[in-house]
C-alpha cells in the first residue's frame, strides 16, 4: 500500500527518548481527588451525586447532559465532597467536584456488566456501553466517542483509522499503550468497527515507534473478522492531525468544512480505543488514563496510570519530583506544541491529558511578536496549505473579512507556522482570535436576521 | 521669414487646442444640465457639525451616512451620541426642526483592580490585545471578572477618552461622549454606560463570593453592606456584589458617611485630581486646531 506524504510540517526535536520503553507505572492513593465536571467538547454533565454520599471506583457521578455530553464517573471508592471551583486545564477557573479517600475500600462498582461476548451482542448496546463508560477522544480534543460511531446513514463510511501517529514530541504515552496492551488495542478497534459495520481498519504510527508498530503487528494476527492493516508512517509534525493522517493513509483530501466521515473515514486514537475496550470487556469505565509525565526538570520520567482529578502537585511529587539544581520555566498540558501552559499546581488531570511536560527555563522562548519578515517560511510549512504570513498580516489589523477568505477557519492550530517562523510571530494566536471574532459575528448576524 | 512661419504654426496650434477645449467644455456642460445629480447641500452642512469621528455609535456607517438620513430618512440628531447641544440646535435650525434634548451618557469601567491591588496568578506571555488574551485564558489578573488591562477599548475609543493607567481602563468623563464603542468591545463586559452626571460608582464587577473575591483582589466589593444601610434607596445588593442605583444623587459627604472598607465604592472625581484633568481636556482641542 503506497503512503502519502502530505505536504508541508516539519520535524522537531522530539525528546520521546526521556519517557519511551519505561516500565508503565502507578500512583499512590491520594487524600483528595477533584474532578472537573466538563472534561468533554459540548455540555457539562449533571452532577448527580451530593455531599457524603459514598462512591466506589468506577460509579456514576454526574449524568450526561443534554447534546453533545458523556457521563462522568468517580476515579476511586471514597465520599464525595464539596463542589469547588479549580483553576482548569484550559486556563481559567472551572466547575470540579471533590471526591475524599478517607477510609475506603479501593473497589470497583459493578453497576456496568463486563460484555465478554462483544461480537455477538448487537450494536446498539455496544454504543450504549462506549457512552456510559464516558469514553472521550483521548488526544486532546475529547471529542465524544459514541457521537463519532455514529455517523449519519447518508454518509457511507468504509475506513477506520487507529490513530498512533503520537507526533507531539516529548509524549510516548500512546507507545507505550501500543507496546504494551496492543491487543486490547486492537479489540477496542474492532468493537468500533464492529459497531460502524466495517471491516477494514488501518493502525497509522510513525516510523520511530518500531517496538509499538512491532507489537501491533503481533496482536492483528490474533483478531479475526477484521482486515487489519499496520502503516509505518514518516516521522513529521503534524502526522497525528485528522486529516493529514487520512491522507497519508488512503490519498483522500478531506477539503475545508467537511469531515473526516465525508471521504468515508472514521479516525480514533488508540487511548480512546484501549478505554472502548476497558469499557467493554471489563466493564470499566473511563476513570484512569496513561499520562506522559517528562521534560528535563523531572528526576523520573515515565507513563504513569493517573486517576482523572489527580492534581499536578500530587503528580509531580510521585513522579519523583523536580530535580533539585533545576529552574522550571514552563509546565505544559499535553505536548508542547499544542499544549496548554499551566499557572496553578492545582490543576486536575482530566480525559484528555495525554503528557504533563516540564520545561527548564533556558528551554522556554519567550513571545517577542517582531514584524513580518515576508520569508515564506510558514506558508512552505503550514499542513493546511494556508497563505499564513498574509493570513497573520489580516487578523493583526483586524480584517477578518479576508481571513475569512482566505480560510482562517480551516487553521488546525498545530504551532508549526510559529515555531518556524523567524520573527516568532504569534501566529496562532491571532488566528484563534480572528476565529472567535468571526464566531461572534456570525452569531451577531444570525440575532440580526431574527 | 522662418521666424514668421513658426509664429503662425505656433498661433494655429494654440487655436486649435483651444477650439477643442471649449468644444468638450460645452459638452460637459450639457452633460451636466440633463444628467447631474441633485445634492442637498444641508447634507453637507450638517456633516460639517457632526463630530466627524465616524464612531459608529448612531447605527450608520460613519458622520456622512448619518447626515444623509437625518435629511433625507427624517432621523433624530439625538441618535448621535457625540453631538453637542449648540451643534444640534444649528442643526435644528437647517432643518426648520427642534429637537429634544439628549441625556447625556458616559462609559465607566467597573474595575479598580489595577496592578497593585488586583493579584497577578500567571504571567501572560502573547499578544497585548484583551480579545486576543480572552480567546485564551484572559490574560494574567487571577480575577476572572475584572479589567484584563491591555487597551482594546483604549486603542478603539474614536475620542481618546480611555486611559490604561497601570493596567486598568479608566474612562475620563469630560471625553466621553457615550457612544458605546469600548461597551461592545470588552470582553469582560464590565463597560456601563450610565448618566453623564454620576458622581460616585461602585468599581467591581466579580459575581464571585466573597472569599474567593478576595484572594484575587484587593479592591473587590465585599458585599457587607454598609452603603446599603446608610442608604436604603440609592443602591441594590444582589448577592455578594452591590450596585449603585441612582449614582447622580450620590454626595461627597455620603460617601464619607458610608466609609466603604475596601474603598470600592468611591467618586469619579478622585480618579482625575485637577492636574490631570486639565492636562486631558487641553489635549483635544490641540488636536481640533491641526484637523482644521
Amino acid at each position: 500500500m503506497k503512503i502519502y506524504n502530505f505536504k508541508g510540517g516539519f520535524h522537531p526535536a522530539d525528546h520521546k527518548e526521556l519517557s519511551a520503553g519505561k516500565k508503565e507505572r502507578e500512583l499512590p492513593l491520594l487524600p483528595k481527588y477533584t474532578v472537573i465536571l466538563r472534561q468533554n467538547v459540548g455540555s457539562a454533565p449533571e452532577l448527580c451525586v451530593k455531599k457524603g454520599d459514598i462512591v466506589k471506583k468506577g460509579t456514576l457521578i454526574a449524568k450526561e447532559g443534554a447534546g453533545l455530553s458523556v457521563p462522568l464517573h468517580s476515579p476511586v471508592s471514597g465520599r464525595v465532597g464539596d463542589t469547588v471551583l479549580v483553576p482548569g486545564p484550559n486556563a481559567g477557573m472551572v466547575e470540579a467536584v471533590e471526591i475524599l479517600t478517607d477510609r475506603e475500600e479501593q473497589v470497583w462498582d459493578t453497576s456496568l456488566p463486563p460484555i465478554p461476548d462483544w461480537r455477538d451482542t448487537p450494536v446498539k448496546i455496544l454504543k450504549q456501553r462506549i457512552l456510559d463508560g464516558g469514553v472521550t477522544g483521548m488526544g486532546g480534543a475529547a471529542f465524544p466517542t459514541h457521537i463519532k460511531l455514529s455517523p449519519p446513514p447518508e454518509k457511507i463510511v468504509d475506513t477506520l483509522i487507529l490513530n498512533g501517529a503520537e507526533c507531539e514530541p516529548y509524549l510516548t504515552s500512546d507507545d507505550t499503550l501500543m507496546r504494551n496492551h496492543a491487543r486490547a488495542v486492537l479489540v477496542g478497534g474492532a468493537i468500533c468497527a464492529k459497531i460502524l459495520g466495517i471491516t477494514e481498519i488501518y493502525v497509522g504510527i510513525e516510523e520511530n515507534k518500531p517496538e509499538a508498530i512491532q507489537s501491533v503487528e503481533q496482536a492483528s494476527w490474533g483478531i479475526p473478522g477484521v482486515n487489519i492493516t499496520v502503516k509505518a508512517l514518516p516521522v513529521k509534525y503534524p502526522q497525528g492531525g485528522e486529516k493529514q493522517l487520512i491522507y497519508a493513509l488512503t490519498g483522500r483530501k478531506v477539503i475545508v468544512g467537511a469531515l473526516p466521515m465525508d471521504v468515508g473515514c472514521v479516525v480514533i486514537n488508540v487511548g480512546s480505543c484501549y478505554a472502548i475496550w476497558d469499557a467493554v470487556l471489563n466493564g470499566h469505565p473511563l476513570v484512569e488514563r496513561i499520562t506522559t509525565v517528562t521534560g528535563t526538570p523531572v528526576v523520573d520520567p515515565g507513563n504513569y496510570w493517573i486517576p482523572i482529578g489527580a492534581p499536578l502537585s500530587a503528580v509531580l511529587e510521585n513522579a519523583g519530583g523536580v530535580k533539585a539544581d533545576s529552574r522550571t520555566g514552563k509546565i505544559i498540558f499535553g505536548g508542547p506544541m499544542m499544549g496548554f501552559a499551566q499557572y496553578s499546581l492545582d490543576v486536575p488531570v482530566s480525559k484528555n491529558t495525554s503528557g504533563i511536560l516540564l520545561l527548564e527555563e533556558s528551554e522556554v522562548a519567550q513571545f517577542t511578536g517582531g514584524p513580518c519578515l515576508s520569508c515564506g517560511r510558514c506558508v512552505e510549512h503550514c499542513p493546511m496549505q494556508l497563505p499564513v504570513s498574509t493570513l497573520s498580516k489580516a487578523c493583526k489589523n483586524e480584517r477578518y473579512d479576508i481571513a475569512l477568505q482566505k480560510h482562517v477557519l480551516a487553521c488546525l492550530e498545530c504551532g508549526v507556522c510559529s515555531s518556524v517562523c523567524p520573527a516568532r510571530r504569534p501566529n496562532v494566536q491571532h488566528f484563534r482570535k480572528a476565529k472567535t471574532e468571526l464566531k461572534e459575528l456570525s452569531w451577531k448576524e444570525k440575532n440580526k436576521q431574527k | 521669414m522662418v521666424a514668421a512661419l513658426i509664429a503662425a504654426e505656433l498661433l494655429m496650434t494654440g487655436l486649435i487646442i483651444g477650439i477643442i477645449g471649449l468644444f468638450l467644455g460645452c459638452v460637459i456642460g450639457i452633460v451636466v444640465l440633463f444628467f447631474s445629480v441633485k445634492s442637498d447641500d444641508r447634507i453637507e452642512r450638517i456633516t460639517e457639525l457632526l463630530p466627524g469621528a465616524n464612531c459608529g455609535g448612531c447605527g450608520y456607517a460613519g458622520c456622512g451616512d448619518f447626515a444623509r438620513a437625518i435629511v433625507e430618512d427624517g432621523a433624530d440628531v439625538t441618535g448621535c451620541v457625540a453631538c453637542n447641544e449648540a451643534s444640534a440646535k444649528e442643526i435644528g435650525e437647517i432643518l426648520g426642526k427642534e429637537f429634544a434634548a439628549r441625556e447625556k451618557k458616559v462609559a465607566v469601567v467597573y474595575c479598580s483592580g489595577d496592578r497593585d491591588r488586583a493579584i497577578h496568578c500567571a504571567e501572560y506571555n502573547g499578544l497585548s490585545d484583551c480579545r486576543a488574551a480572552a480567546a485564551y485564558a484572559g490574560g494574567g489578573k487571577g480575577c476572572r471578572y475584572g479589567c484584563v488591562g491591555m487597551g482594546t477599548c483604549a486603542r478603539n475609543c474614536p475620542f481618546g477618552a480611555i486611559e490604561i493607567r497601570n493596567g486598568l481602563a479608566i474612562v475620563h468623563p469630560d471625553l466621553c461622549v457615550g457612544c458605546g464603542k469600548c461597551v461592545e468591545l470588552c470582553p469582560r463586559k464590565l463597560i456601563h454606560l450610565v448618566p453623564a452626571d454620576s458622581k460616585a460608582h461602585i468599581y467591581c464587577n466579580s459575581l464571585e463570593k466573597t472569599v474567593v473575591k478576595r484572594k484575587v483582589c484587593k479592591a473587590g466589593c465585599i458585599g457587607c453592606k454598609k452603603c446599603v444601610k446608610a442608604f436604603p434607596d440609592l443602591f441594590n445588593a444582589a448577592g455578594g456584589l452591590v450596585r449603585v442605583v441612582e449614582p447622580e444623587k450620590l454626595t461627597g459627604e455620603d460617601l464619607e458617611k458610608i466609609a466603604c472598607p475596601v474603598h470600592v465604592l468611591h467618586l469619579v472625581e478622585e480618579d482625575f485630581p485637577a492636574w490631570q484633568k486639565r492636562e486631558k481636556t487641553q489635549e483635544p482641542e490641540a488636536e481640533k486646531e491641526k484637523n482644521i
